[in-house]
């Protein structure tokens, strides 16, 4: 277990799949500390309960989250599902939230999760210790956690995108005085 | 015709009650950084109608299939099958993108407690989002699975924020309804939808 650091105290909720289980619980028992509690499901879900709902529960309680993803490309369906919740709560739109990804191996990251700093970790020869303490400081820093270059280019394909609409209804457009002329014809 | 990978095919009712959950998707995609498509698009070509479905299907990366209309209608007690149809096009396309074709990501937006367990079984084993019927329930839910799509970019407006935005929207397109005597076009809709976005600011 670290020791813990100065600043205001933390429910971190831990959201992975079965295939980084181990790491997530390794996580937990380095991190638990005064001011950080961790929770993970496979450890912190009474028998029993509502998973859906514990889920929610959990993820609404906590203002820090660590996001494990790899090796496998794909997340599991519970993992999905925390996702889903994830974004429906908005938390990545909130730069006071930290968010970090974790990811094992090479893993696309999912959108939401894309102007967050992530950390690489090596799947076969992860270094638990030194991880955990990087992410001790960066949940006590949620700025670090934003990628701000990510976010200037994510403002670029935002004016993209709107002019991209506007040229899609001029298109329509044509298309829609070129068919009233054909069908005129007829 | 807009790109591929940030085309997201809406396949839902078209009729008056509908209406202001199509407006709500709508706003939404287009919001999200996405440009919104649909059956409307093509609806002057006299190409058929499932064969311009199945076109704009394939040309967009994602689809949004509203289930949440599954009970009988009308004096015959009839339901309207043409919502799964057009998603297993698309899920079609989705198994087609395992063997090489183009990737593709749909979802289905379906009533909450489940019930469509009992009318499209086969999804069952699929997390799809629910909604309660209401246009914020469905801005909730599409904005929450546009943000998981490996396309979405941030900064975006809120889900709040595109709710707060959907009173002007509407009624600019109302406003351009009764211009063009009763006829609200598919350009018109997606005009509307980025006059109405790019006065909102994201931080």
């Amino acid at each position: 277990m670290l020791s813990s650091l100065p600043g205001p105290a933390m429910n971190v909720f831990v959201s992975h799949s079965r295939q980084n289980a181990s790491v997530a619980l390794a996580l937990r028992e380095r991190l638990k500390s005064a001011n950080l509690t961790i929770w993970v499901d496979a450890m912190d879900l009474a028998p029993g309960a509502d998973w859906k709902k514990e889920i929610t529960k959990a993820i609404e309680r906590a203002n820090g989250f660590i996001v494990l993803l790899g090796p496998m490309p794909s997340p599991d369906d519970g993992q999905r599902v925390e996702w889903q919740q994830l974004a429906e709560h908005e938390y990545y739109l909130d730069p006071d939230k930290p968010i970090i990804p974790v990811v094992l191996g090479s893993v696309d990251l999912p959108g939401f999760l894309r102007t967050r700093q992530s950390i690489s970790v090596d799947p076969d020869a992860p270094d638990l210790d030194a991880l955990a303490a990087t992410l001790q400081i960066a949940l006590q820093n949620p700025s670090q956690t934003v990628d701000h270059e990510k976010l200037e280019r994510g403002r670029a394909a935002r004016k993209a995108a709107l002019d991209n609409l506007k040229e899609y209804s001029r298109e329509l457009e044509r298309a829609d005085v070129k068919n009233a002329a054909l069908r005129g014809l007829k | 015709m807009p790109a591929y990978e940030k085309s997201v095919f809406i396949n839902c009712p078209f009729d008056d009650a509908f209406e202001p959950l199509f407006h709500a998707i709508v706003l939404t995609v287009a919001a999200r950084g996405f440009t919104p498509r649909c059956a409307r698009e093509s609806e002057g070509q006299a190409t058929p109608r499932i064969t311009r479905i199945a076109n704009g299907l394939m040309s967009s990366k994602y689809s949004i299939h509203d289930l949440t209309r599954f009970q009988g209608e009308g004096p015959e007690n009839l339901s309207r099958f043409n919502m799964p149809l057009e998603l297993g096009i698309a899920l079609g396309i989705r198994h087609a993108g395992a063997t090489g074709a183009r990737e593709h990501n749909w979802t289905a937006l379906v009533p909450a407690n489940f019930v469509h367990h009992k009318f499209v079984s086969d999804l069952a084993g699929y997390d799809v989002p629910t909604y309660d019927g209401q246009t914020a329930g469905i801005i909730r839910a599409v904005a929450a699975w546009l943000s998981l799509q490996p396309d979405f970019e941030l900064p975006t407006p809120s889900a709040r924020s595109i709710l707060d935005s959907l009173d002007d929207f509407e009624r600019r397109l109302t406003a351009d309804k009764q211009q063009s005597l009763g006829t609200l076009t598919w350009p018109a809709i997606v005009r509307h939808s980025e006059i109405v976005l790019s006065q909102i600011t994201v931080l």
